[in-house]
């Protein structure tokens, strides 16, 4: 299911029309890049967890130039399946 | 701040935000992630604008290890549930490292080196491994005839100039055949102690024979300069380490009194000095005696030449003196020096050695043998009156004339006059090229000297600031008391290079010298006042970030985190650099310190990402406690002070 389907899949259920959709959905994720950034995770019931992963940063070597690359750290959001959702998928 | 939240907790700011109804906004939610989980079941992809992609991921069945009880275990065919986060919001949550570009790194250490390994290789550079070699050397080796060789190559390392290693060589190799004779050594037992005493004592002896070394042309002269200056070396090496001074008589310390009172340097140096001269022939004399198991029957007829010099004028005078003995000797000692050898092989030969080859390895050992001995009875030299020095003087002439007189009567086989003749011409020659590398040596220590006050004077300023006000003052003070020391160090290294022809540069070495001191005392002065004028910014240590000790307080109660420390480092970014780099340079190759970096110096930064090229950083000096590069503990923690850096854009 793609974006477009979603987001009408919601504004049927909800009964809303796409301007509120389209408010919540740039407030959700600005919400949660702020949450992000700021070192939290969120938790959705039911569904998982959203946290951002600190990745260090290592020496890489391109394996063809043999060049040793100083690969900056990252931070990289992260999503962890719930418990929940996982055994409902495995059944 | 890693805490963890819950959908109820963003609803209000989400229903603010899109100024809904909070009652809207968690319907939304909660019907986004029902819409979801129905599409990743039905689909097994759900797209959600703005934020990501999950994506069912079917995971085949595989083996694995139990890792508690090492058995075999089959992880079941199960399905996974994948995450790919938006382009857009991926960037946006890279925000704080997007300024993070992959850096090549361009060799497999740190790219930059660390300026204390460059301050490293300069006090290297003061001691040289040639001259470090010398008394290990010395002090290991069995026999002073490997000793001798050892000694021997490295002066002509250090020295540089070229001088004639075919002269060497041949010497060396008879060495090595007189050390096969059972008659040598006994001798380098005796004289093994002695070498000791005799490797701390030379200072003066050294420059002074140099000095004499000029007028006196003698052949035997070679091997023991060879050994003065390994001394020389040795003594440098000994100096700069300060290992083996403290053993002898002769402490640096006292040396350098002996320097500030010239009058003993007058008595210590010329009465060593021309014994070395006053040896050489004697050498020859001591041996046809076969006082080689007696050396002590030697030590006294060694002692009186050495007393003979006694005071700078009569150096001269005795120089003169004693270079016309010495050039009498000279045209003599050709003959003598043979007649002696063979004189020698004879007396060798009595013994029972059939080796005519040793007489001239008989000779450089023996000769090595007064020196010590007489470096042994310098002391007693000195105390000895004047009088019995002339007295000695000519009774060393007619030594001489004695040891000259059998001479020709013995066996003399001329094919090793001629050769010896040969020899004699190559060694004047060395020796001259010795003089002319002596005064380059002299200029090498004389640069050195300056290098090290100035070190030492960048070491005070250093120190001076660490300590406190009140201390201040009295640091004031203590590198007025602390700097002339180090200046006798170092007069006591200069005139050790220093022929008797320039004692006038010496002085007006140590002048300068000592003006350079005085100024590095007037800096450190004006630094100190700099200091008491600019309390809160000292030079010497840095403050933290606020922020930092509040959180180190708060989070870390048990630490004591010291809200100074000192600067160990002032760091100019190069292009490129980032404060990750920057630390992996200056800890040690480890990234993990730049937090302490950034905190160290956010009057400077306002963040961690504005690391620019140019930038003068200060680095601190974390120590063992924090900085320790191979402790998990400290890296930890170096982690969480990231973690806190990062959150300060």
């Amino acid at each position: 299911m793609n974006t477009k389907e979603i987001t009408s899949e919601i504004r049927k259920r909800l009964q809303i029309d796409a301007e509120t959709a389209d408010a919540l959905f740039a407030s959700f994720t600005n919400c949660l890049k702020e949450e992000m950034l700021n070192g939290n995770s969120l938790s959705i019931p039911g569904f998982g967890i959203f946290e951002a992963r600190r990745k260090k940063e290592r020496i890489s070597i391109n394996p063809t130039t043999k060049q040793r690359l100083l690969s900056p750290p990252k931070q990289s959001l992260a999503f962890k399946v719930s418990a929940i959702l996982k055994d409902k998928f495995n059944n | 701040m890693n805490e963890k939240k819950s959908l109820q907790d963003i609803l209000g700011n989400i229903a603010e935000d899109a100024g809904v109804t909070k009652k809207l906004s968690e319907n939304f939610l909660r019907t986004l992630f029902e819409i979801v989980e129905e599409a990743l079941n039905k689909d097994g992809i759900a797209k959600i604008p703005n934020i990501g992609t999950f994506k069912i991921i079917a995971i085949e069945e595989r083996k694995s290890v139990n890792v508690q009880d090492g058995s075999e275990m089959i992880i079941p065919a199960h399905k996974k549930v994948s995450f790919v986060p938006e382009k857009n919001l991926k960037e946006e949550i890279n925000k704080p490292y997007a300024h993070l570009e992959t850096y090549v790194l361009k060799d497999d250490g740190p790219v930059d080196t660390d300026t204390d390994d460059d301050y490293e290789d300069e006090v290297e550079d003061e001691t040289p491994n040639s001259y470090s070699s010398s008394p290990i050397s010395v002090n290991n080796t069995s026999t002073e005839i490997p000793s001798q060789n050892v000694i021997n190559t490295p002066v002509q390392e250090s020295v540089v100039a070229p001088v004639p290693e075919p002269i060497s060589t041949p010497t060396q190799e008879s060495v090595y055949t007189s050390t096969q004779e059972p008659i040598n050594t006994p001798v380098h037992e005796k004289a093994e102690l002695k070498v000791e005493e005799h490797i701390n004592t030379p200072f003066q002896e050294n420059t002074n024979s140099s000095a004499t070394n000029d007028k006196y042309v003698s052949y035997i002269q070679e091997i023991p300069l060879n050994t003065n200056n390994s001394n020389l070396s040795s003594n440098m090496a000994d100096e700069n380490t300060l290992q083996n001074n403290i053993e002898s008589n002769t402490n640096p310390t006292n040396e350098l009194e002996s320097n500030e009172t010239k009058s003993d340097i007058v008595e210590n140096p010329i009465p060593q000095s021309d014994p070395i001269v006053s040896n050489q022939p004697e050498v020859p004399s001591n041996e046809p005696v076969e006082t080689i198991n007696n050396s002590s029957s030697v030590e006294p007829v060694v002692n009186n030449p050495i007393v003979e010099p006694t005071t700078d004028a009569q150096t001269n005078s005795n120089s003169q003196t004693i270079g016309g003995e010495s050039s009498n000797n000279i045209q003599e000692e050709i003959p003598s020096a043979s007649q002696t050898n063979i004189s020698n092989t004879t007396e060798v030969q009595e013994q029972n050695v059939v080796e005519t080859t040793p007489e001239a390895p008989a000779q450089q050992p023996t000769s090595e043998e007064p020196q010590a001995q007489n470096v042994a009875n310098t002391q007693e030299s000195k105390e000895q009156p004047a009088e019995t020095k002339a007295e000695n003087a000519d009774s060393q002439a007619k030594e001489n004339q004695e040891a000259a007189a059998p001479a020709p009567k013995t066996k003399a086989e001329r094919l090793k006059e001629e050769k010896r003749l040969k020899k004699l011409k190559r060694q004047k020659e060395r020796e001259e090229m010795n003089a002319k590398s002596r005064k380059w040596i002299k200029w090498m220590f004389i640069g050195l000297a300056i290098v090290l006050a100035l070190l030492f004077g960048i070491k005070y300023a250093m120190d001076h600031n660490i300590l406190d006000n009140s201390a201040k003052e009295q640091n004031t003070e203590a590198p007025v008391e602390n700097t002339p020391t180090t200046n006798e160090g170092e007069k006591a290294i200069a005139p050790t290079s220093e022929n008797n022809s320039s004692v006038d540069q010496s002085g007006s070495v140590a002048t300068t010298e000592n003006e350079d001191n005085t100024t590095s005392q007037e800096e450190n002065q004006e630094s100190a006042t700099e200091d008491n004028s600019l309390f809160s910014s000292d030079a010497e240590t840095h403050t933290f970030d606020q922020r930092l000790i509040d959180y180190m307080k708060k989070q870390h109660p048990e630490i004591k985190f010291p809200s100074k420390m000192k600067i160990r480092e002032e760091y100019v970014v190069k292009e490129g650099s980032r404060l990750a780099q920057i630390s992996r340079n200056n800890f040690d190759n480890v990234m993990n310190f730049w937090g302490y970096i950034y905190f160290f110096n956010t009057d400077v930064l306002s963040s961690p990402s504005e690391v620019r090229s140019g930038m003068t950083l200060k680095i601190p000096d974390l120590g063992n406690e924090f900085g320790n590069t191979k402790s998990s503990k400290c890296k930890a923690l170096a982690d969480e002070i990231n973690d806190l850096a990062l959150k300060f854009k």
